[in-house]
Parts: C-alpha cells; sequence; structure tokens
C-alpha cells in the first residue's frame, strides 16, 4: 500500500468516525398531559330467596286425594340493573298429572320460611298439573304481575300449593306414585 | 367500489350485534310430594269361592276367604 492511500483510508475513517459522531444522543425537551381516574363497571344482577339454602317448600308423603301443602318463600332482587324475573322448574317431575300445583304471588311481613304468616294473594300465575309447569326461562312464569321490571330492594311473596290429586282407576295406587325431587328457580336477566 | 360494498356488509354485520343479559338465579330445591297407597288383596289365588250345582231350596254351601 502506498503512502498516498495510506492517508486516504485515514482520512476516509476519520471522516466516517465523525458523521457517527454527530449523531451524538441528545435528548429531547418534553412535555406530557393526562386525564386520569377513567374507570367503566359492569352494573349488578343478584337474587336470592329466605330458604336457608336448602329447605325445600315441600317434602310431602302418604298424601290421599285432596290432601295438600302450603309453604310460602320470598324473593329479593339485589341487583343495581333493572331486570326481569322468570320461576320455572329446571328438573324432570313424575307423575305430573297426580298432583296440582297452584302459585300465588303476594305480599308477607310475618312468618318464618316455609311459613306463609300473614301472606295475602295478588295474583295466582299458575294453578294446574304439576307436570306441566315450565322448565325454561323463556317459557317460565313471570316473576311480578305482567312482567313487571324488578329494581333494587323489590321483594316479593309466593304461596306454593300442591295438592294430591283424585284419581278413581283401580289399583292405581298399590304402590307410592312420588312426584320425585324438584327444584324451583326464580332468574333474574337484566332488561 | 368492491371496497364499499365489503365495507358496507361488514357494517351491516356489526349492526346485527346482540348482547347477552346478565343473569343470576335463585334456586328452592329438593321439593317433593308422594301419594299414600291403597292395596287390597284376597288369598282365593283367582278361585270361585262357592260352587253349587243342582241345588235345591234350602241347600247350601260355604267358604271362607282372607282379604288383607
Amino acid at each position: 500500500m502506498t503512502t498516498i492511500r495510506k492517508i486516504s483510508l485515514t482520512v476516509l475513517i476519520a471522516g466516517l468516525l465523525a458523521g457517527v459522531a454527530a449523531f451524538g444522543a441528545y435528548s429531547a425537551f418534553s412535555a406530557t398531559t393526562s386525564n386520569t381516574g377513567n374507570s367503566f363497571a359492569s352494573g349488578t344482577v343478584a337474587i336470592g330467596d329466605n330458604d336457608g339454602g336448602s329447605t325445600a317448600l315441600y317434602t310431602s308423603s302418604g298424601n290421599k286425594p285432596g290432601d295438600s301443602t302450603a309453604s310460602c318463600i320470598r324473593v329479593t332482587y339485589t341487583g343495581s340493573l333493572a331486570s326481569s324475573v322468570k320461576l320455572y322448574t329446571p328438573s324432570t317431575i313424575t307423575n305430573g298429572s297426580q298432583f296440582n300445583l297452584k302459585v300465588e304471588r303476594g305480599t308477607q311481613s310475618t312468618g318464618v320460611f316455609p311459613a306463609c304468616g300473614d301472606f295475602a294473594a295478588t295474583s295466582t300465575p299458575y294453578d294446574g298439573a304439576l307436570g306441566s309447569f315450565p322448565a325454561s326461562y323463556a317459557a317460565g312464569v313471570d316473576g311480578k304481575a305482567a312482567a313487571a321490571a324488578w329494581a333494587t330492594s323489590d321483594i316479593v311473596a309466593y304461596r306454593f300449593t300442591i295438592t294430591q290429586n283424585d284419581d278413581t282407576t283401580a289399583n292405581a295406587h298399590t304402590s307410592v306414585t312420588s312426584s320425585g325431587s324438584h327444584d324451583f328457580t326464580w332468574e333474574a336477566r337484566n332488561n | 367500489m368492491l371496497a364499499l360494498v365489503v365495507l358496507a356488509l361488514a357494517g351491516a354485520a356489526g349492526g346485527a350485534q346482540t348482547w347477552a343479559a346478565f343473569s343470576a338465579t335463585s334456586a328452592n330445591a329438593g321439593n317433593s310430594s308422594a301419594a299414600g297407597t291403597v292395596a287390597l288383596a284376597d288369598n282365593d289365588s283367582g278361585t270361585a269361592m262357592l260352587s253349587l250345582s243342582a241345588a235345591r231350596p234350602g241347600d247350601s254351601d260355604s267358604a271362607c276367604v282372607t282379604v288383607s
């Protein structure tokens, strides 16, 4: 390599280094503005009853035609959103035509579950064969008359009366006919 | 043009959005009702209790059956 070339190369490298140095990192001035405290939360849908969690309205046996049991339950809505509440059974019922179920809505201020105390009926949304009771929310019995909306702290009392139907068929009751164990569900869905 | 059609369709699909509701349930469980029974039987094993033929006045036949 000639001296001229060495010098030229040195100059080139120096130039490149200078170029890199020119990019020397200077931080910028900055400023921010902010909008704080944003949040978005859901409303609530919550419903409960006074049965203590595991006590049935009725568990009667040994009934003869005309025998009946009446019990009351109070349902309270505690959600924040207006809702529609429907009553139905999610259970499979056997011998459903052998029993009649009457469900009345009303008000009640005394009586510990399942006693009815001073229950006063205001309407009767269902009175028919136990086996024909609605089995889904869509077909369910309205929680309030005319499917009125439920608001926070609304309470509706219900009286359930189950009756043994007549059956004159000979030898139809030489062994026990039972409804089987079944549940009732109140379901709230926001409007 | 095609892009416009696609956008319009997408817009229509977006407009069809449905929202499920929040829901909550309260249940009363374990209800049941059962009938009592009425059952009656006898010990004749299906055969007749009395069999009287060519009887004249005063003739009689008797037998016993137990009903339980």
